[in-house]
């Protein structure tokens, strides 16, 4: 079962580790990004910050996708991060059970010209693209930084910019 | 008061940034910071009364990226002093701490965006080329700085502000301070709830009601109950590393030869073993 996709550029930090693994009940944690799973120096950085108790992996977004289709996963409830609004569209094309659609963190650490949506989401032009696809694929689709927050549906963000 | 200004600060200075700089040392925690500001001025019992009150209060204040809540460094070392000058006990420290360690939070993430944050890039630069020197250089003046101005907050604070507290202070009804202090008793469990939501697992809350039984039926001091624990944490560590080491002898027994899985075949059942 997959309790929520999240969106969110440093992937697993301590928002993920103490708040939003406790909120989500989940046992693993799937990390789907490209360049990660190429390097492993990020690897073990990434291996550091993950509670204990959880499990990781650390997969290419192709090879995620495969991940959580296996009928194991299943039985596990899983939070899978994605750097970028395109991977989780990537993901979500191929994905139809993800429980939670979460727009966190992103956009920090893009150098580009960005739209701000909240304190915690700024988008480029591809990522807004990619972010419209994504509503259309999950319409629950929303920008919530901690559990705490309210849940801002994407869709409604995207209506009040003019997007 | 300028040596008690100049103490102050410097307490807050070891502690709270000492906390940071060694780890997460837990040195910038009320319970240190209430006896060593107490032990300063004289009257180390006032001290640690009220940095153990107030440990209870922020025990749960654990500040994580986004969701940070407050600094009780700051707030309990002006609280304690500010008690100890004005000869009152919890019912003046807890309208001084509350607001003081909110407002020292702020202070503290402006410190970081504006004094550590323009220096992100040079650590980069840095890096570039090489220069690991210069990196702890960097590091370790950044960290100076930072909490520098961090401590010059309570050295003022109690230079300037202390008279003028006095006199705010005097203004608050008794009828209100005394009510603060019934608050101040009640606050702890609030604490403890905000330290519950992070800590709580099912399977160790038998633990939790233990603790209840002991001290309603068995009225057992605190102490004991805590060295009780320390035991009970021994005892379970010991179990759990002897399993560990089980678990590794048998898991290495088989050999892998057999068993002629990929290394990212093995990945995936490990994770979803």
């Amino acid at each position: 079962m997959i309790k929520a996709l999240r969106v969110d550029e440093r992937l697993i930090h301590g928002q993920i580790a103490m708040v939003w693994s406790k909120e989500l009940g989940i046992d693993g944690i799937v990390v789907a990004n490209d360049e990660t799973a190429a390097n492993e120096t990020q690897q073990m950085a990434l291996k550091m910050a993950v509670p204990s108790g959880i499990k990781v992996i650390i997969k290419t977004v192709a090879g995620a996708i495969e991940l959580v289709q296996d009928p194991r996963a299943e039985k596990m409830k899983l939070l899978i991060l994605v750097r970028t609004v395109h991977d989780a569209v990537s993901i979500a094309k191929s994905v139809s059970n993800i429980l939670y659609m979460n727009i966190g963190n992103v956009g920090k650490a893009v150098q580009a010209n960005k739209t701000t949506f909240t304190q915690f989401v700024m988008l480029t032009d591809e990522e807004i693209a990619s972010l419209k696809e994504l509503v259309q694929l999950y319409p629950e689709t929303a920008l919530q930084n901690v559990p705490g927050d309210k849940r801002e549906l994407a869709s409604s963000s995207l209506k009040k910019m003019n997007l | 008061m300028l040596y008690q200004a100049l103490i102050v600060a410097l307490i807050v200075f070891i502690t709270v940034g000492g906390q940071e700089l060694l780890g997460f040392t837990m040195l910038g925690r009320p319970i240190v910071i209430g006896p060593l500001v107490g032990l300063a001025l004289g009257d180390i019992q006032t001290g640690l009364l009220i940095g153990a009150s107030l440990e209870t209060i922020f025990m749960g204040v654990v500040n994580i990226g986004g969701a940070s809540s407050a600094e009780p460094g700051l707030a309990t070392a002006l609280a304690v002093a500010f008690a100890i000058h004005l000869h009152g006990g919890l019912g003046i420290a807890l309208p001084i701490a509350i607001p003081l360690g909110i407002i020292g939070l702020q202070i503290k993430t402006l410190l970081y965006v504006g004094v550590v944050g323009p220096f992100a890039s040079k650590f980069d630069s840095l890096a570039s080329q090489g220069d690991q020197k210069g990196i702890t250089r960097l590091h370790f003046g950044l960290w100076t700085l930072q909490w520098f101005i961090y401590a010059l907050i309570p050295f003022f604070a109690i230079l300037v502000g202390s008279s003028a507290t006095q006199k705010l202070l005097e203004m608050i009804p008794t009828v209100i301070t005394n009510g603060l202090t019934v608050a101040g008793n009640l606050l702890p469990a609030v604490g403890m709830a905000m330290l519950m939501k992070i800590l709580w697992e099912n399977n160790i809350s038998v633990f939790y009601f233990l603790g209840f039984l002991i001290v309603a039926y068995f009225k057992v001091p605190l102490i004991a109950i805590a060295v009780l624990a320390i035991i009970i944490a021994v005892l379970t560590a010991q179990r759990d590393y002897q399993l560990k080491k089980m678990n590794q002898d048998i898991m290495q027994r088989p050999a892998l030869t057999d068993n002629s899985g990929s290394q990212e075949e093995l990945e995936e059942d490990d994770f979803f073993s």
